[in-house]
């Protein structure tokens, strides 16, 4: 039997549909996992036959705001993420500038020392030297350390982005009495605005997410969502479903902001890798 | 003055950076390297004692250590190869044009976004032997269920499997991105010389998209290898040390036992050990980009 | 949940009648002896502390100390003390500490205040009325450095539903009865394992104290290590055959808390562990066992019954604090005999002989449970784990054969080879 051309290609579209939704399956199943988990009660987590057929409630959501007292590190996680992230701009958004103007290739390799620290070297040397400055307990050792987490992604998103504009811009911008800064303020910085957005999307993502440095410098008041987690693990009795609806809790705001700018987070974690 | 300062513009915009960055890591960095030279539990009694290379050298013939070393490569090479293959895999399958493709690229991005404690967790419960789904799935296929991360001979394959669900999406975006990039006439002419659609994808597509795959493997290549919080929040290094990485031992030397000195001379092990991987990683692939 | 709501909604009115009463206190005359001092705790999750945090504004409105209190696992609780003594930080003042694990490396350390000059001022904190054992494991070179919290024993919590159903009418006596049991409970098609104990190698060491003495062994003395005598290795190969055959799956991983969550859910039909959890297992929000739970004793082994009977908690106050009269003044508030009872009374089972002859404090205990801690307390040993500085890394090198025998490798090589490891570890600290 053979097929004409028609049907063969309907055939070869349906089985990529089959096999695109498998693996896309793949990728969203732990979420969907974790969301249905997080509506069951303990008793229908434990039973497999109720895998799907059970009756959700919130009551575990009503538990991480109440007995877990999750707003706190909610709040300050975003505190830290939106400062840290308007700080590392701060330096990082001249500093790419220059850099990818001047090639100064020695500051770009300074960028990628910074990612290979194992984090784990910095944690007592910084405690000391926070408590030295008597900054320890307050919010500034989490903008600082947020801050050099955020500051080589701006720094790797932007190079690239900068060296993208044509120098005929500015300079066009010199002759007509610009100063440099004027030009890096009104006409670089502006047109930029896309590389921003994405650079500054991509540091509070990897702010928000960052465990390590908050487990050890932070107080019970400045602890932020994924040491609050963690905490939740290591002292109470092992509560799944409560567990589950505070990862929903961590992971939503991240999940929705890539869902709605998946353009420019996309971008983002590509960018540097693919010229052009 | 103002007119100075905008003529060296440069040095503002770059100087304050670097001077900050060197306040937050010169700091640390000088530190561990200092104490990795001496005997130290952390007290503020007892003096540190400058030991050398005593620290290095029982470290090097420690078989935990070593063992930790090795573990650190098969984990980053296993995760890595597999992640290549799935990632550059998928982005060929996907690199025709399709309703939803940008829906699509949105859920493939949201893995690695999200926090890697809450990964951890989440994984922790598909992998539990009696109440999680991969169980239940395994013995709907009729297949005998497995303890995951209980055991060791599971444990490290298991925390594997997360990192490529995880990270299989970043190496698949870029190359999506890459393949998107590409120029059109060597495809082109390729048809016309009557290449066999095979011939252009290794011939053509892989040999054009070869420098981006490149660094989306050395960016993997430097993260997978300091990986942490996914290991820290499932099994802390267990069953045993089956999952026992440099990274995770480090940092058991450094806050389970007190053994400053030798938690310190074990991260500066670990850093040369990353930083000399990154560097041969670079090296060849400027060895490669010159041939090519 | 609803009773949580209550307390909490409890605590909020007694917050803001101690926030009124302390306005009007400051606009009248009497001054509190702390006014707008504020002190940071640092503590274990469990009843003692829940029970503390919700009674701190009484404590603020006696003496005016803010505290503020954090509950951290162990390992956190550790790891956030020997950071701050390091860096000679203020921010922390008062914690607690696992006195057999730490006492010897905080001391040596320097990171615990001497607390006997408070002490001798507070003659109604009646130190002596804590237990002798408790108070020697929080004591160094004739100083005082903690005040123990609570006394743990290693007991057999069981579920009286799977005992019924598996027709066991008397409680295991040996080892041997013991694994009898476990063979006849375990029902892996029904995703019930007959025993959960920690399997976790390092956390793991605490519980197997009980039957590596039951056996006749033990970890270490006079400078000796002595895990790979033929008592221990005895003790491992029961502890391994007794987890990989009738234990829970993935027992590798499990710690106290993985194992408390079997029991509570009905995966385990025998769980042991200490016996200051019994507050998860009969709670109704958190178990589904609540109204099954049984008691009994550790079984003997070979040279007899050796249960662990420890204090596990002791507060101790930070040498760096600025404010260390505050300090001890907090401890000296909820240790002392009123605060005690009223811990107790909540389920920690206190270190204070007088609490424990206070009947009303000892209500929330189920009287099963009552008879098997007198028991336990008889023959109780004063130590689980072994004695050094370096208690962590001993841990460790001792969980390797514990690991060991659970997989059911050959037990003998492992032991030797830990021995030798830990027998440099004594070495170093001579």
């Amino acid at each position: 039997m053979r097929f004409n051309g028609k049907t063969a290609e309907s055939i070869r579209s349906a089985a990529f549909y089959v096999v695109l939704i498998a693996i896309l399956f793949c990728a969203i199943f732990p979420f969907l996992w974790m969301i249905l988990a997080s509506l069951k009660n303990m008793v229908d987590l434990l039973n497999m036959d109720k895998l799907f057929r059970f009756k959700p409630n919130l009551g575990n959501y009503a538990d991480v705001f109440g007995k877990y007292q999750f707003l706190r590190p909610l709040l300050n996680s975003l505190l830290i993420g939106v400062v840290s992230t308007i700080l590392a701009m701060l330096f990082g958004l001249p500093a790419s500038y220059s850099i990818a103007r001047e090639k100064k290739t020695l500051y770009a390799s300074m960028i990628l020392i910074i990612r290979i620290i194992p984090a784990v070297s910095f944690l007592v040397p910084w405690y000391i030297m926070f408590t030295k400055l008597n900054l320890a307990g307050t919010y500034t050792p989490l903008f600082l350390s947020h801050w050099l987490i955020a500051l080589p992604l701006i720094i790797w998103i932007m190079i690239p982005y900068f060296e993208s504009i044509p120098r005929e811009l500015e300079q066009a911008a010199w002759v007509d009495g610009c100063s440099r800064f004027g030009t890096f303020m009104k006409i670089i910085l502006p047109i930029s605005s896309p590389g921003i957005l994405t650079a500054g999307l991509l540091a509070f993502i990897f702010s928000w997410n960052n465990f390590i440095f908050a487990l050890v410098l932070c107080t019970d008041k400045t602890k932020t969502l994924p040491t609050a987690i963690f905490n939740f693990i290591s002292y109470t009795e092992i509560n799944w479903s409560g567990l589950m609806a505070a990862a929903v809790i961590i992971t939503a705001p991240i999940l929705l902001i890539s869902i709605c700018l998946q353009k420019y987070i996309i971008t983002g974690l590509t960018a540097g890798a693919v010229k052009g | 003055m103002l007119k100075w300062i905008d003529d060296h513009l440069s040095y503002f915009f770059t100087l304050p950076t670097i001077i900050l960055v060197l306040a937050m890591i010169g700091f640390p960095l000088a530190y561990t390297l200092t104490l990795s030279f001496y005997d130290w539990g952390m007290s503020n009694i007892t003096p540190m004692r400058w030991i050398g290379l005593e620290n290095y050298r029982s470290l090097l013939f420690d078989e935990r250590f070593l063992l930790a070393v090795s573990r650190t490569f098969a984990f980053t090479g296993l995760a890595l190869v597999v992640e290549l293959v799935l990632g550059v895999g998928i982005a060929l399958f996907l690199s025709r044009g399709f309703a939803g493709k940008n829906l699509v690229k949105t859920l493939f991005l949201l893995p690695m976004v999200a926090t890697p404690v809450a990964i951890g967790l989440i994984w922790t419960l598909i992998y539990e032997p009696t109440i999680g789904i991969a169980n239940f799935i395994l013995t709907k296929l009729g297949l005998q269920p497995l303890v995951w991360l209980g055991s060791q001979a599971t444990a490290l394959p298991s925390l594997v499997v997360i990192d490529i669900w995880q990270w299989t999406p970043m190496i698949m975006l870029i190359t999506l991105a890459g393949i998107t990039a590409l120029p059109a006439e060597p495809f082109e002419s390729a048809k016309v010389d009557g290449a066999s659609p095979w011939q252009i994808l290794w011939k053509i597509t892989i040999k054009l998209l070869r420098p981006t795959i490149w660094v989306a493997v050395l960016l993997r290549l430097i993260d997978v290898l300091k990986t942490f919080d996914i290991i820290y929040s499932t099994t802390q290094g267990g069953p045993g040390y089956a999952t026992e990485t440099m990274n995770i031992l480090s940092f058991r030397y450094a806050f389970e036992y007190f053994q400053f000195g030798k938690a310190s001379a074990s991260l500066v092990l670990f850093f040369a050990f990353v930083l000399t991987i990154a560097g041969i990683f670079i090296r060849l692939k400027n060895r490669y980009e010159v041939e090519y | 949940m609803r009773k949580a709501r209550v307390s909490l909604s409890g605590f909020l009115v007694v917050l803001l009648l101690a926030g009124f009463s302390s306005a009007l206190a400051a606009q009248g005359k009497t001054k509190l002896p702390y006014e707008g001092v504020t002190i940071n705790y640092i503590g274990y999750g469990g009843l003692w502390t829940k029970t503390v945090i919700d009674s701190l504004a009484e404590f603020k409105a006696k003496t005016g100390i803010e505290v503020k209190a954090q509950q951290l696992g162990n390992d956190q609780i550790s790891q956030k003390i020997a950071i701050s003594s390091t860096a000679h930080s203020g921010d922390l003042d008062v914690f607690a500490f696992r006195p057999l694990q730490e006492t010897l490396l905080f001391v040596k350390n320097g990171w615990l205040e001497p607390l006997d000059g408070y002490i001798a001022k507070s003659p109604e904190f009646d130190y002596n009325d804590f237990m002798k054992s408790a108070r020697d494991g929080s004591t160094n070179g004739g100083k005082i450095f903690g005040i123990p919290m609570m006394t743990e024993r290693e007991v057999v919590f069981y579920n009286k539903e799977l005992f019924a159903k598996a027709g066991i009418k008397t409680m295991p006596k040996t080892m041997d009865e013991l694994m009898a049991a476990a063979e006849k409970l375990n029902d892996p098609k029904k995703g019930i394992c007959g025993i959960a104990i920690r399997g976790k190698g390092s956390d793991a060491v605490t519980m197997f104290s009980g039957f590596l003495r039951g056996f006749g062994g033990e970890f270490n003395a006079n400078g000796k290590a002595l895990i790979n005598t033929p008592q221990a290795i005895a003790a491992f190969k029961y502890y391994g055959d007794l987890l990989r055959l009738y234990g829970p799956p993935g027992v590798l991983n499990m710690g106290w808390a993985e194992t408390q969550a079997l029991f509570a859910q009905g995966r385990a039909a025998m769980r042991i562990d200490a016996d200051s959890q019994f507050g998860f297992s009969i709670d109704p929000k958190s178990s589904l066992v609540y109204d099954k739970v049984g008691y009994f004793s550790l079984p003997a082994g070979p040279a007899g019954q050796a249960p662990f009977n420890v204090a596990a908690w002791s507060l101790g106050v930070s040498p760096y604090s600025q404010n260390k009269e505050a300090a001890w003044e907090f401890v000296r508030w909820c240790m002392g005999k009123e605060m005690d009872a009223r811990t107790q009374a909540s389920g920690n089972p206190s270190t204070r002989s007088s609490t424990w002859k206070n009947l009303e404090a000892s209500k929330g205990f189920p009287s099963e449970l009552i008879s098997v801690i007198n028991e336990t307390s008889a023959v109780g040993r004063a130590t689980d784990r072994p004695s050094l500085i370096n208690v962590g890394e001993s841990r460790t090198v001792i969980g390797d054969v514990i690991v060991a025998g659970i997989l059911g490798r050959d037990v003998k090589p492992v032991a030797d080879k830990a021995n030798a490891a830990f027998q440099t570890l004594l070495d170093k600290e001579k």
